[in-house]
């Protein structure tokens, strides 16, 4: 990733003797400084283009962990659970879903990280029986700022003793010097990749790493014995789309050994209406909003199903080509779009929940996972599942 | 302070006019005030602020307009002298005499927010404008948008008719002139409203973006041209096959798909209360079928349809097409 350059650190008032506050600031000497006020509306006027470039230290009063918010209706989802450790990002895609948020410009440190470590606790007592993904990445990079909060080398640790639990940090970047020192010591960690040909990354994905940059992170990933995941989510279609995605898939099953994928998802690119709007005034040239989309059962604009079924036939079958069993999913489609394009389909978000801890079950004996049990899953108090049965 | 009668015909008045329509001859206030300058005259001066281009009327917009819809030659006028403050001049016509947001147009607006801006009128009287106009805080959206007043004359009329709103032209703000002559001259041949136009254009833009052509070899493409030179078609008809053009060159997947669901149904001959289709305004990924059922017969279709194992086969074969 392109450097990162803080221009400006805001610190909400009462937290600038924190400890982590003053961690953070000893690796950012030189940048100006300034106090919040409660009442402070600053936050409000800053621009997303200028917010990138803005660090703010702050506290989180919601809950950290919470299932993805993903999409029940008439889609299936997967149960994923998310960590919010931080929020905002120094990249700039187009896509991004952040542009909608108004509270996520700045890029937001939480001092009380450390609330993530009960709340988990409290989830794995919740399902002892299930085998848990969760991950961070959702409203932030895992890794883009690791440099500066070293958050996910704190999170690490913690995973490590955890049965029943994948941990997974996902990146656009390369940013993985902090995994050395926990080489070959945490086989429940799941290096995770969001991936795109370079022809995406040069014009939508802008200041991430390339994709060749993102593989060789990868890699050395791999050598250091973490599992890995890779994302293609999301799915865009361009002038020589096929050629593309067929050309990073051969380049990744050229120097990941299958059996190190844990999973491999596959999305289009799919955003809310409102986002249309920003990316219109940010990128007016943009191509993304462009094609030929339509608006989905969840009000989110996504490629016309059979665009998108093309595709994902295409990505799909090019992954089969060189693994047969990694376990491939799709994030938030429907039905129709697993049968025809996979042959089968989940029935409900928590069959989606049972396949992959079968697949992860069956795939990593040594990690003596708790074998999973078709109905403990299916009756799991999940709210996707529910709004997604009520949806059909 | 000087009263003049001043020759209206000739001078730029219209900018801090509201762009409401009156109905002057409506029963009440508006139609005696009529009645009375009809008989006697403008008793009471219009107030004026003079500016480069002429006058800026602060008061007697009323007036004003009912004294040329009866075509009076001049109206006596009370011109405020120059070193009076334009800010507090703007202030006394829109808050003080309680003139709404709605009352202005954009271009309006804009021009007021110009002479401010012009006349160094300073931080928290610009804000006090733009607050009670309910413009964007945005200054650099601002600054954007007072390219509106260089747009040319008949894009200008065109925003004044129709009382355009900054939502509705806000996309064409990138735009060159060239593009906004041709677009509102569009617009004006066909008396498309604002918001139409938008759908129009923003159209446009997509399939010269797409398929890196100039908005203007879209807008006076031979088939479009056609459509606007058919004597037989009306403007309803024009407007109606111009969106439909334009729709399959935006989308020419889904028109593809729409054409052969609707030879398939028709091959099937489905009854015409069966209506298969992607939802126009794109509501829906899934096919939609809207049955309607008016009266006994279409009931007794649907079950006859919903029935037969083979229609359904068939049914099903053409939602999995899609």
């Amino acid at each position: 990733m392109k450097t990162i350059n803080i221009k400006k650190i805001l610190i909400d008032q009462g937290l600038e003797d924190h400890e982590y506050t003053r961690e953070i600031l000893r690796k950012l000497p030189n940048v100006p400084i300034q106090m919040l006020n409660d009442d402070s509306n600053q936050l409000n006027d800053i621009s997303i283009k200028d917010g990138k470039s803005v660090l703010h230290i702050s506290s989180y009063k919601g809950q950290f962990c919470k299932a993805c918010p993903g999409t029940s209706i008439q889609y299936i989802c997967c149960n994923y659970q998310i960590i919010n450790e931080m929020s905002g990002c120094p990249m700039d895609c187009s896509y991004c879903i952040l542009q909608s948020y108004r509270n996520t410009r700045t890029l937001t440190v939480y001092v009380n990280y450390d609330k993530i470590f009960s709340e988990i606790d409290a989830l794995i007592q919740s399902f002892p029986e299930r085998i848990i993904r969760i991950g961070t990445g959702e409203l932030a990079d895992s890794m883009a700022l690791e440099g500066i909060t070293g958050l996910s080398g704190r999170l690490l640790p913690y995973f490590r003793s955890k049965k029943n639990v994948f941990f997974e940090i996902k990146t656009k970047t390369n940013h993985i010097n902090f995994l050395t020192k926990f080489a070959q010591q945490v086989e429940n960690v799941v290096f995770s990749l969001s991936i795109n040909p370079d022809q995406v990354v040069e014009k939508y994905e802008l200041r991430a790493d390339s994709f060749g940059a993102r593989l060789g992170a990868a890699q050395k990933a791999q050598e250091l014995g973490f599992k890995l995941a890779f994302h293609f989510d999301p799915i865009i279609h361009h002038r020589n789309w096929e050629e593309n995605y067929s050309e990073i898939i051969a380049q990744l099953f050229g120097r990941i050994e299958s059996q190190n994928i844990v999973w491999i998802s596959i999305g289009g690119l799919r955003f809310p209406t409102e986002l249309r709007d920003t990316m219109r005034e940010r990128f007016p040239k943009t191509k993304l909003i462009r094609d030929e989309q339509i608006i989905g059962h969840d009000q989110k604009i996504r490629y016309f199903k059979p665009l998108r079924l093309e595709m994902f036939k295409h990505v799909y079958s090019q992954i089969r080509q060189y693994s047969a069993d990694v376990f491939v999913y799709f994030c938030m489609e429907s039905k129709g779009v697993w049968q025809r394009t996979m042959g089968f389909s989940p029935q409900s978000s928590n069959h989606l929940d049972y396949l992959f801890a079968e697949s992860l079950y069956r795939r990593f004996p040594e990690m003596n996972l708790t074998k999973p049990e078709l109905d403990s899953y299916l009756t799991l108090p999940s709210k996707h599942n529910q709004e997604f049965q009520q949806s059909m | 302070m000087l009263i003049k009668n001043y020759e209206f015909q000739n001078v730029n008045t219209t900018l801090f006019s509201p762009s409401r329509e009156f109905d002057f001859n409506a029963p009440g206030p508006l139609e005696k005030l009529r009645s009375s300058i009809t008989e006697t005259g403008i008793i009471y001066p219009l107030i004026a602020l003079p500016n480069e281009d002429g006058l800026v009327i602060i008061d007697g917009f009323k007036r004003y307009q009912i004294a040329l819809d009866l075509r009076c030659v001049s109206i006596p006028t009370m011109v405020l002298p120059n070193s009076v403050n334009l800010f507090e001049a703007i202030k006394l016509r829109y808050d003080d005499l309680k003139y709404q947001r709605d009352d202005l147009n954009i271009l309006q607006k804009m021009t007021i927010y110009q002479l401010l801006l012009k006349n160094q009128a300073g931080d928290s009287k610009i804000d006090w404008w733009v607050r009670k106009m309910n413009l964007p805080a945005d200054r650099n959206l601002l600054s954007k948008t007072m390219r509106i007043l260089t747009w040319p004359q008949h894009a200008q009329i065109y925003l004044h008719h129709y009382h355009v709103s900054l939502q509705n032209i806000r996309a064409l703000l990138d735009q060159n002139n060239s593009t906004i002559t041709e677009l509102f001259h569009f617009a004006i041949t066909l008396s498309i409203r604002p918001v139409e136009l938008n759908e129009i254009y923003n159209y446009c833009n997509d399939i010269a973006l797409n398929s890196n052509k100039n908005f203007t070899d879209i807008i006076r493409h031979p088939d479009i041209m056609a459509i606007l030179e058919d004597s037989i078609k009306n403007r309803n008809q024009k407007l109606v096959a111009i969106k439909r053009l334009l729709y399959q060159w935006r989308f020419p997947l889904i028109s593809h798909y729409q054409k052969t669901l609707d030879q398939k149904l028709s091959d099937l001959a489905f009854p015409s209360t069966f209506n298969m289709a992607y939802d126009k305004q794109f509501e829906n990924s899934e096919l939609v079928l809207q049955i309607r059922i008016n009266n006994e017969e279409s009931l007794l279709n649907a079950i006859k349809v919903f029935s037969d194992d083979k229609k359904m086969t068939l049914l099903k074969s053409i939602i999995d097409l899609i």
